[in-house]
C-alpha cells in the first residue's frame, strides 16, 4: 500500500470528493493559490479553478457563516479556519447557526458543511496559535466532531464528513501533516464514532486522539518492553464518541489512562471519565487517570512548550504508576 | 409469558417480610392455588399462595431475606419464556412497573440493606479497595477484611483478591466452612487439618469464639423481636407502677366455674375480663403516643403474651370488653393454640391496645415488662402465693398477685395510670363483676 503524507490525505479526499460531487468546492484564507498554510488544499486550485476553491479575506466569521448559507441552499462546502485559536471569531456562525438551523427548522434544512481547521502545540508559536479547543465543540449539541491522527483516517473521515448532512469540525493537527501514513489509492470512507485499538493489552486501557494517540502508542510500545501490556485506542471521533469500546477495553483491564494535548480543566476526555464512572464503575481496579496539559497559555519558548504538553516520557510514568501503583 | 409474584401485603401495617422457607423449588410445575412459600413478618408465619399458574422460573428471595411489600420475590411462566435481564432491579417495588406508589420509598431502602448483609465484616473499620476488587470480592464471596492490599496507600486490588482466592483454592475445607469461614471472618488459609477444614474448627477459630459456645443466626422472629425491644426501650420513656391483688375469691370463682361449666377459665382470662372492663371505664387509657399527637382509640383489643420456643408472639382478643368471661376464654384458648402451630393471621395479632405478659406459672413474683411498640401500657403478672399480710389488726395468710403496670410517660401520667390498675385489681378481689 502506498504511503503518503497527512496533508495529501486530506488533499486527496477533497480532490476526489469535488471530482465525484459538483456541489462540494473549498473556501477559505489562503486556500487558492497559495495551496493552503498547511498544504491540504495545493493543486485544487489549478484543477477546479477559482469557483470552486476560492480565496477569502481574513474574515472567519463571514468564512462560516458564508459556508452555512451555502450548505442550507444546496451546496456540501468545506470551509477552512487556518488556526484553530481563530475559531473564537466564527463560533455564532458555527454553534448558533451552524449547529442549530437543521433543529431550528424542524428538519426542513440540513446544514451539510465540514469545517477543517487544525490545532495543537509543537512549533513554538505560542498561546494564539497553539490551542486544543475541541472541548469548546463536544459541548454543542449539533456537530460532530472529527479528529484523525493518521492519513488513513484523516482521508476516510473527511470523504465520510463532506458526503453527511450535518456540521462536521474536522480538527487536523500542526504536527502531523508531514507525517506518513499507508493509504489505499481510490475511494474510502471511516464512519463517523468509530474508535480504533492501535494496540492490543490486558493491563491498562489507554484512550487518546488525534496526535497523542500516536504519542501514546509510542510510550505503551516502549512499556511494553517493561512487562505492561496497555491496549491503545484512538477514538478518532469525539462526537458521536465511541464509549462502547472504550467500556469494553475498562472492564477487560481494570484501569484507565487518558491522554490529550489540551488543559486539563474542561478537557474532552473528562466525559469518558464520567461515562465511564457511570457505566464501569464496578469493573475499575484503580482511580482513572489523565495526561493532558498543563492549564497554562502554551509559552512560546520550546522548552516551557514541551513541559506544557503531554509527550511520550509522561504517558509512559502515568501508565506505569498506575499498573505498578 | 413471565408473571411477577410479588411480596404479598397481608396486614394493614405490613411493610416487609422475610422468606422463612419455599415450598416450591425453581423447575416445580406451579398451580394457581398452591402453596409456594412461607413468609414471616414482624407477628407470624402465613403461607403465599400463587395467583398465577405455570413453572417456578426464578426464585429472586432467598430463604431468610427481608423485603418490602410488593418487591418481585419469584418468576413463573412457561420454560421457555426468556428470563428479563436485570433481575436485581425486579426485586425492589421501584422496578416493577404499576406498583403502588407507597411502597416505594420503603424500596430505596431495600438494596442497601441487602449489601449491607452480604458484605457484613467481622470488625468495624473503613476498608480501602477498588470497585473492581469489591465486585470480584462479591461475586467469590471473599471477606476484604483478610486480604492485605497491595494497591496505593494499601487499597485492594483485584490482583489482591485474586491471590487469596488462589491460596483459598490451595486449602481443603467444606462448603459450610467456607460459607462460615466468609461470614466470620476467618482466613480458612491459616486453619490446618488433616482432612478438610470442617465448619467446627472455623466457629473455633473465629473472632470472639468461646471454647463450647455456639452461634445461632438469627431467627426471623428473634430479629423481630430484638428490633422492637431495643426500639421500645430506648425510644419509650417507661414507668412503673405495682399492686399486690387479693386473690382468694377471685380463685374460688374460678375453681367454681371450672367445675360447672363445659368452658376452662384461666387466670389469664379473668385478668383480659379485668382489664378490658377497666378499659371501659378509663379511656384515657386507651392513648398511642403518635409522634406529633396522641391518639386515643375506642376500641378495646388485649393483647396476650405467649412463650413459643424461639421467643414469643402476641394474640390479640378483639373487642374484649364485649365479651363474657367464656367468649374470652375459649377465643384465647383458640389463640393459644394457633400461636403455638405459628398459624396466626394479621387479624389475629395486629392493633392490640394493651398487652398482659403472666410469668406466674414460672414461678416469678413480680417482673417490669416492656411496651409492645404500638402500645402505651403493659401488664406484668406474677404467680399466686400465700403471703402473711395484715388483716385490720390482726394477721392473716391470705393468696396475693403481684401487677406491675408498665406505661409510656409520653401518652399516660402516673395518676391515671394507677386509677387503672387499682380498678383492675378492684375487679379481681370483687370477682363476680367479671361476670356482668
Amino acid at each position: 500500500m502506498p504511503e503518503i503524507y497527512y496533508w495529501e490525505a486530506i488533499r486527496d479526499a477533497l480532490r476526489e470528493e469535488m471530482r465525484r460531487d459538483p456541489r462540494v468546492f473549498v473556501m477559505g484564507e489562503d486556500v487558492g493559490i497559495y495551496g493552503g498554510a498547511y498544504g491540504a488544499t495545493r493543486g485544487l486550485y489549478e484543477e477546479f479553478g477559482p469557483e470552486r476553491v476560492r480565496d477569502t479575506p481574513i474574515s472567519e466569521n463571514t468564512i462560516v457563516g458564508a459556508a452555512v448559507g451555502a450548505a442550507m441552499m444546496g451546496m456540501r462546502p468545506v470551509a477552512e479556519i487556518m488556526y484553530m485559536d481563530f475559531m473564537t471569531l466564527a463560533m455564532d456562525q458555527f454553534v448558533n447557526q451552524g449547529a442549530k438551523n437543521r433543529y431550528m427548522f424542524g428538519g426542513k434544512t440540513t446544514v451539510p458543511m465540514v469545517l477543517r481547521t487544525e490545532g495543537g502545540a509543537g512549533r513554538g508559536i505560542a498561546a494564539q496559535h497553539s490551542q486544543s479547543l475541541e472541548a469548546w465543540f463536544v459541548h454543542v449539541p449539533g456537530v460532530l466532531i472529527a479528529i484523525p491522527s493518521t492519513p488513513y483516517d484523516a482521508k476516510g473521515l473527511l470523504k465520510t464528513a463532506i458526503r453527511g448532512d450535518d456540521p462536521v469540525l474536522f480538527v487536523e493537527h500542526k504536527m502531523l501533516y508531514n507525517k506518513k501514513g499507508e493509504v489505499p489509492e481510490g475511494d474510502y470512507t471511516i464512519p463517523l464514532g468509530q474508535a480504533v485499538i492501535r494496540r492490543p493489552g490486558k493491563d491498562v486501557t489507554v484512550v487518546s486522539y488525534s496526535r497523542m494517540a500516536l504519542v501514546s502508542l509510542e510510550a505503551c510500545n516502549a512499556l511494553a518492553a517493561e512487562g505492561i501490556e496497555a491496549e491503545v485506542i484512538d477514538l478518532r471521533c469525539l462526537k458521536p464518541l465511541d464509549i462502547e469500546m472504550v467500556l469494553a477495553s475498562v472492564k477487560k483491564t481494570g484501569r484507565l489512562v487518558l491522554v490529550s494535548e489540551a488543559c486539563s480543566e474542561g478537557n474532552a476526555v473528562n466525559e469518558i471519565a464520567m461515562r465511564v464512572n457511570e457505566h464501569a464503575f464496578d469493573y475499575l481496579d484503580a482511580p482513572m487517570v489523565r495526561v493532558c496539559a498543563a492549564n497554562v497559555p502554551i509559552p512560546m519558548s520550546p522548552v516551557l512548550e514541551d513541559a506544557a504538553i503531554p509527550n511520550k516520557e509522561r504517558v509512559m510514568a502515568a501508565v506505569r504508576q498506575l499498573v505498578r501503583g | 409469558m413471565i408473571q411477577h409474584v410479588l411480596m404479598p401485603k397481608l396486614g394493614q401495617t405490613m411493610e416487609e417480610a422475610t422468606v422463612a422457607r419455599w415450598l416450591k423449588k425453581e423447575g416445580d410445575p406451579v398451580a394457581r392455588g398452591d402453596v409456594l412459600l412461607e413468609i414471616t413478618t414482624d407477628k407470624a408465619t402465613l403461607e403465599v399462595e400463587s395467583y398465577v399458574s405455570g413453572v417456578l422460573r426464578k426464585i429472586l428471595a432467598r430463604e431468610g431475606e427481608t423485603l418490602p411489600v410488593n418487591a418481585v420475590i419469584a418468576l413463573v411462566g412457561d420454560p421457555e419464556d426468556a428470563l428479563p435481564a436485570d433481575l436485581e432491579a425486579l426485586r425492589t417495588p421501584a422496578g416493577v412497573a404499576g406498583a403502588p406508589s407507597g411502597a416505594a420509598p420503603q424500596a430505596a431502602q431495600t438494596p442497601a440493606t441487602l449489601m449491607a448483609e452480604a458484605t457484613t465484616q467481622p470488625a468495624v473499620g473503613k476498608i480501602f479497595a477498588s470497585p473492581r476488587a469489591r465486585r470480584l470480592a462479591a461475586e467469590e464471596k471473599v471477606n476484604l477484611r483478610l486480604i492485605r492490599g497491595s494497591g496505593p496507600g494499601g487499597r485492594i486490588v483485584e490482583a489482591d483478591v485474586r491471590a487469596h482466592l488462589e491460596r483459598l483454592r490451595q486449602t481443603r475445607s467444606t462448603p459450610a466452612a467456607r460459607a462460615l469461614a466468609y461470614e466470620r471472618g476467618v482466613d480458612l488459609t491459616t486453619l490446618h487439618a488433616e482432612g478438610r477444614i470442617t465448619k467446627a474448627q472455623v466457629e473455633a477459630a473465629a473472632p470472639g469464639a468461646a471454647p463450647g459456645a455456639r452461634r445461632v443466626p438469627l431467627s426471623p422472629m428473634r430479629r423481630v423481636i430484638a428490633e422492637r425491644m431495643s426500639r421500645s426501650k430506648q425510644q419509650i420513656p417507661h414507668f412503673q407502677i405495682s399492686m399486690d391483688v387479693e386473690m382468694r375469691a377471685a380463685v374460688a370463682l374460678r375453681t367454681r366455674l371450672n367445675q360447672e361449666g363445659p368452658v376452662r377459665i384461666a387466670f389469664h382470662d379473668m385478668l383480659i375480663k379485668a382489664c378490658a372492663k377497666a378499659f371501659a371505664e378509663y379511656p384515657m387509657m386507651n392513648a398511642v403516643w403518635d409522634g406529633d399527637a396522641i391518639l386515643y382509640r375506642s376500641e378495646i383489643h388485649i393483647g396476650l403474651a405467649v412463650a413459643l420456643e424461639e421467643g414469643l408472639t402476641v394474640p390479640v382478643v378483639r373487642h374484649a370488653d364485649r365479651l363474657s368471661l367464656q367468649e374470652i376464654a375459649r377465643e384465647s384458648a383458640r389463640l393459644i393454640e394457633r400461636a403455638r402451630n405459628k398459624r396466626l393471621t394479621p387479624d389475629e395479632y395486629e392493633g392490640g391496645c394493651f398487652t398482659i405478659s403472666n410469668l406466674g406459672m414460672f414461678g416469678v413474683d413480680s417482673f417490669v415488662p416492656i411496651i409492645n411498640p404500638g402500645e402505651s401500657a403493659i401488664l406484668g403478672v406474677g404467680r399466686i402465693a400465700d403471703r402473711v399480710i395484715a388483716c385490720g389488726d390482726a394477721i392473716c395468710i391470705r393468696p396475693l398477685m403481684n401487677l406491675t403496670l408498665s406505661a409510656d410517660h409520653r401518652a399516660l401520667d402516673g395518676a391515671i395510670a394507677a386509677k387503672f390498675l387499682g380498678r383492675v385489681k378492684a375487679l379481681l378481689e370483687s370477682p363476680e363483676e367479671l361476670l356482668k
